[in-house]
Order: C-alpha cells, then structure tokens, then sequence
C-alpha cells in the first residue's frame, strides 16, 4: 500500500463506525446477530469483507467483495466506499426485505453496478459447528491409551 | 453521490421508524390478508365479483401468494385494478421502474398474448410511452440489405420490411418482455404496434412521465396516499384533552395507571371491533371503517417511504398504526367498550391515531424537560431534533454519543420512546445483550414504558447529584460516587453504602420535580426500583445485601470493612 494510499484509506476506527451505522440501520433484523468490516489494498486491488455474525459464530456470513480500482478509474478510499455501498444494498435487500433466501455465490463472480465492474462473493458458515467437528476429528486422530 | 452510510442517509433510514428496533411483527394480516385467491377463485361468480373489489386489498392478496400463481385470476381483473396495481407495483419514490412495470406485466403475457396486449394497450397512452420510452430504435430502410451487417442482426423486422426496430437494452428480462409485446401487438393490431414503436421511439424523453406520475398522484390519493408533506400532519399533536371530554363526562378524573390496570392485555381496537360486530352494525358503516383504516394505513406509507409494493414494510407498518390508534381509543374512550364504538364511529381514524400518539408526545416533552433539569450532556440537541421531529437524527445521536454512558438498558429505552412509532422494551435476550420491543398496544404499555422511564430517569438523577463529569459511563459515576462514601466512612464522616443508598433514596424523593414523569400513582415502588437499578451498577465493587430492605433497615455491619 502507498502512502497515499494508506491516509486516504478507510482505518479500523472508520470501519467500526460503518459497522456500527449498518447495525443501526438494520437493527430490527439482526436478531442479535452483528456487523464487522474490513477493507484492504492488495496490489492493484481494493478488498472489502463485512461479516454479519451471531455471537457463537453458529451463524457467519462473510460477503466480500473487490475491484481494480485504478483500472476503474478510482481512488482506493472511494472505490471502498463503493463496494461497501453495494455490500450495504444487498445486506438491505437480504434483511430488511426479509428475503434471506438472496444468496451470492460461492465463489469470485463478476457484478457491474454504475458502469463499474466487480466481483463478489459470500457463503454461510456454522464456524461453531465446524470447531467442534475439528476438534472431534483432532481427538479421533488421538491414539488410544487403550 | 452520497454514501449509503453516511450520517445523514443511515438518519433518513431510521427516520422511517418501523424497522429500528428489535421487534417481531405478526405475520401480515387485516387487508394484507384479507383476501383468500383460491376461495375466490373457486366461487362460481368470480369473475363477476373480482373486479368490484378493491385495488388495492386485492393487489396484496396477488403479492402474498405470488402473482404468478394465480393466474386464473388476471383475465378477470378490471383495467382499473391493473393500472392501480402497477401504480403500486412498478414505481420506486416517484419514478416509474420500467423492469418493474415489465414484470408485472410478463404474468399476463403467461395467460396469452392476447391478454398482454389488452391489458397493455388499454392502460393511459401516457403509461404506455411513458414506460417503453428509449427502449425502441427505428431504422427505416427501402430495403433489409440496406441495413449494416451489425443492425441486421440484431434489428427486428415489420411485417413492411421497410421498418426495423433495435431493442436497446442490455437487460435479458427487459429484452424478453418487449420481444413478447411486440409480437402480442403485431398479433392483435398491426396498425398499434407501428403507432407504439414510432410514438415510443420519438417522444421527447421526459415528457410522458411527468403526466403519468401526475396521474398516478391523483389516483394514489384517491386511495389516500396523501404527498410527503401532507402526511407528516398523521404526527401533528392534537388537543386530546378536548376529545376527551367530547366523549366522556369524567375526564378530570382519568387516571391512566388504574384505566390500564382496568384495560385487558390486548388491542382495545379488537375487543371494540368485536362488540360492534355483535351489534347491529351495517355494511356502509364497516365499510367506511375499513376505508379510514387503509387511508392511515396509506397515509403512513407516504409519511415513511414505504412503497405500496413493501408487504414486509406496509406490514409493520400497519402493526404500530394500528396499535397507536387503538391506544388513542381506549384512552378516549376510558376502556369502555360502548364508548369506544361510538368513537370509532364518530371520529376518523387519523384522529384516533395523533390522539394515542399525543399520549406518548407528553412523555416525550417531560423527558426532554427533566434532562434538561439535570444538565444532561448533549440534551440540548435532542431538544432540537424533536422540536424539528427528526426522529432518525434523535436515534442516531442517541446510539452514538448516549449509550456508551446511560448504558444499553437506558439507552434503549431512550430509543424506544424517541423512535417515530414508540415502543416499549419487552424482554431481554440476555445471551445476546439485545432488547426486544414490542409497539405500545394499550394503556398497559403505556404505562409500562412510563415506569422503565421514570426508574431510569431516577439513576441518571442520583448521577447528575453527585457534583462528578457526566460525559462517562453512569456506572462508573455511581461506583465512584461509592467509592468516596466508603472512604469518607472509614473516616468517620457519614454512612456507609446501605447509608448511601438511603440518603440517595431520600435525594429521589425530595427532588420528584426534578425527575419524575407521567403519574404520581406509583412513586415509592419507582423509587424502589431506580435504587435497585443503582445496586446493580455498583455490582463487582462491593457486595450487598438486598437493597429493598435496606430503606427501613440499619445493615451497615454486612458491607465489608477494609
């Protein structure tokens, strides 16, 4: 990351408060569950990753998104702020249209949103139940005293 | 472009008011479910009887169980209901949304071109350009080689071969539609489809769509969907003193702990609705109800934003309008049920509505005045937010700059009261540090929300009295405030804690001006409870005994002594 970049770029105190501004937003749905955000320049590219979780990570849902930001013609503050933009429309249409069936895919694909072109992706995970399915592996390769 | 996240669009956004707090709605009922398609469509008379219900009731029914499941049902729709229902449909704010208006329209084209094309060339010459407007590209040649090889394959031929269309649109579904509608009108009306593409193609842009939202305007209001600014008059306070003694000789002696004790647990509204349905009432008088319900029901939608095509939105909307104006109701009509009916059917709907509001307006304004009292920090911009009835600004600030000091519990109380439909904190869900809400169905609630204001309103008291900085948590202030009697104790100056927490006790009833709002009734048991609040935030510092025995009891040996 440049240093031009770096001071213009979203820091951690700005993407708390952003976080905090779509749990404001979205607070009739959440159902105890919260928001986290990242953004990050990685060479040519902006990352942003908002995680809408529950508290034992039972539910975890990581949208992420990233865009060429030079190659878009954008600075990488704006470009963040735009694919967070695009994340929090989603995220409205996901929860307050209380259409939780709207799913990403899986993997990277392509999205073009005001002649922009980026890529998106998102998967639901039970992080809690996978824990314990490791941990149940982690102590089946224990060999036995017996 | 502003950001979606911004202070002032996330302020817009809470502005709305029904989808702040944590709440759960029912399932949509009242006109949302109103209508049951299968029965209807099983009725040997439906097609006489469908297109005499209303637009609007049968437009959600169609949006419930999924348009393109009730297709049986289209061919018997009005022209009238179609046009309504795509002013409720195909719209965003004020702009029509042609992929929208496509949409809706694609189900019709699933019974038969035919239908398509009816429906379509039926709705307003002004819908109908307004809507494919810049969609279609005319390339008029002698001859289809003349066209360049690019045109030629993708231009759409006329039966002339002189006249070619482009669709321009990179959209499949938008494609799709117009292919299907053109060929429905080249199938049914040959002359109409030259007519469509030419007019659609050459109309300057703009100019049919400043007439059609016209129009639609006026028939939106028709069905009470009054403009923006007229429908912030639903929140206008109103005299609800003078309706009061409109309809009952014995307002000076109302008294709304001891009407909500007398109240049942549900919406006054519906025990009202019910007695009335056991009376003689006729089907003009029901149907007028129901109109005043929807034109609130509507009139809100314009006040918040909500699109007529946001069931989930309408539906939590209908749910707060609902139970504020039964709460207006049951407070004019002092619970009972005889005089409820007559001003259900002597005052409009909307009244009922700013009087139960007016209700919680009082609470407000007393609230504001006690902080104002204590010094509050910050308590002049909540002043100026509701002065300016910015309900979003006020939620915003409280989530930012109160809860961090007044706590969750209080902070979200705050907010309760604050949000544009006022509602009262049910429960707590205490693995997920969250509060659930629940809107203010009665008089109970009411009071309810009264008494979690007043046992807050007493702690940030005992804070504001202790002389410390008030820009920091108000436990902190209340441990240190402890802290310094336990000091001062050892020193021999004055009490301990149980001490502390009686002369605290003593402050809250001396000053009751200073702090209390709503109802004298329940003065002692609020203490109490503002005291046990108190004992609470002083947890993890020292232990206690229970605090309510400490008012009457000398326990001073049980707090640890270093």
């Amino acid at each position: 990351m440049t240093q031009e970049n770096q001071s213009e770029f979203l820091n951690q105190d700005e993407c708390k408060a952003l976080a905090q501004a779509m749990e404001s937003k979205y607070a009739m749905a959440l159902r105890g569950r919260s928001f986290q955000l990242n953004a990050d320049i990685k060479g040519r590219g902006v990352f942003v990753k908002v995680v809408l979780s529950n508290q034992d990570k039972s539910f975890y849902y990581p949208v992420e998104a990233r865009v060429l930001y030079e190659k878009e013609e954008m600075q990488a503050g704006e470009a963040a702020l735009f694919l967070i933009d695009y994340i929090d429309a989603y995220f409205e249409e996901y929860l307050v249209h209380e259409n939780e069936s709207l799913y990403l895919p899986i993997d990277w694909a392509d999205f073009q949103y005001e002649a922009i072109d980026f890529q998106m992706r998102g998967q639901i995970q039970n992080l809690k139940l996978e824990e314990l399915a490791e941990q149940l592996l982690k102590d089946a390769d224990t060999p036995s005293l017996h | 472009m502003e950001n979606r996240l911004s202070d002032s669009v996330v302020a817009d956004s809470l502005d709305a008011g029904h989808q702040n707090l944590a709440w759960e709605p029912g399932p949509p009922s009242g006109f949302l479910a109103g209508i049951d398609i299968d029965a209807l469509l099983a009725n040997p008379d439906a097609e006489e009887i469908v297109p005499h219900l209303p637009a609007q009731a049968l437009y959600y029914a169609l949006k419930q169980k999924g348009i393109e499941d009730a297709l049986d049902l289209l061919p018997m729709l009005s022209q009238d209901q179609v046009e309504r229902m795509l002013d409720y449909d195909a719209w965003h704010r004020d702009e029509l949304v042609p992929k929208k208006f496509f949409k809706f329209l694609k189900a019709f084209a699933e019974v038969s071109r035919e239908q398509l094309f009816l429906r379509f060339s039926e709705l307003d010459e002004e819908y109908q350009l307004a809507a494919l407007q810049g969609f279609f590209r005319i390339h008029e040649v002698e001859n289809a080689f003349d066209l360049s090889e690019d045109l030629q394959d993708k231009a759409y031929r006329m039966p002339c071969d002189k006249v070619f269309y482009e669709i321009v649109s990179e959209d499949a579904d938008e494609i799709a539609f117009l292919e299907e509608l053109m060929e429905a009108a080249k199938e049914n009306n040959l002359r109409y489809a030259y007519s469509l593409i030419g007019h659609s193609a050459y109309l300057p842009p703009g100019e049919m769509l400043a007439q059609v939202s016209r129009f639609r305007r006026g028939r939106l209001e028709d069905d009470g969907f009054v403009n923006y600014e007229d429908s912030l008059s639903i929140f206008e306070p109103i005299d609800r003193q003078a309706l009061l003694k409109k309809w009952s000789s014995t307002a000076q002696s109302l008294d709304l702990s001891e009407l909500a004790v007398q109240g049942g647990s549900g919406l006054f509204l519906d025990a009202v609705l019910s007695a009335a349905g056991e009376q003689d009432v006729s089907v003009d008088e029901l149907f007028a109800l129901h109109q005043g319900f929807l034109y609130l029901a509507n009139a809100l939608c314009s006040a918040t934003h909500v699109e007529p095509d946001d069931i989930p939105g309408l539906n939590r909307l209908l749910e707060q309008g609902k139970a504020i104006l039964s709460l207006g109701l049951e407070y004019i009509a002092q619970g009972q049920l005889e005089l409820g009916i007559a001003a259900l059917r002597g005052e409009s709907s909307r009244t009922l509505f700013r009087v139960g509001l007016s209700l919680v307006d009082r609470l407000r304004a007393e609230v504001l005045k006690s902080l104002e009292l204590m010094h509050w920090p910050r308590v002049e911009r909540l002043q100026r937010y509701y002065i300016a009835r910015q309900w979003g600004q006020i939620l915003l600030e409280l989530d930012r700059h109160w809860i961090q000091n007044v706590g969750l519990q209080a902070g979200e109380i705050l907010k309760g009261l604050f949000n544009r439909f006022p509602m009262v904190p049910m429960r707590t869900m205490q693995d997920q540090n969250r509060i659930i809400f629940a809107p203010i169905i009665n008089l109970a609630a009411l009071v309810e929300l009264e008494r979690n204001l007043q046992t807050i309103l007493g702690t940030f008291l005992i804070a504001s009295r202790t002389g410390l900085n008030l820009q920091q948590p108000i436990d902190v202030i209340l441990r240190e405030a402890a802290m310094e009697s336990i000091r001062r104790s050892q020193d021999g100056d004055g009490g301990g804690i149980p001490q502390l927490l009686q002369r605290w006790r003593a402050q809250l009833q001396a000053t009751a001006s200073a702090w209390w709002v709503g109802d004298k009734s329940n003065q002692d048991e609020i203490m109490d409870a503002s005291i046990d609040m108190i004992h609470e935030d002083l947890h993890g510092l020292i232990v206690l005994p229970g605090v309510r025995r400490s008012h009457s009891t000398d326990y001073e040996s049980e707090v640890p002594q270093s």
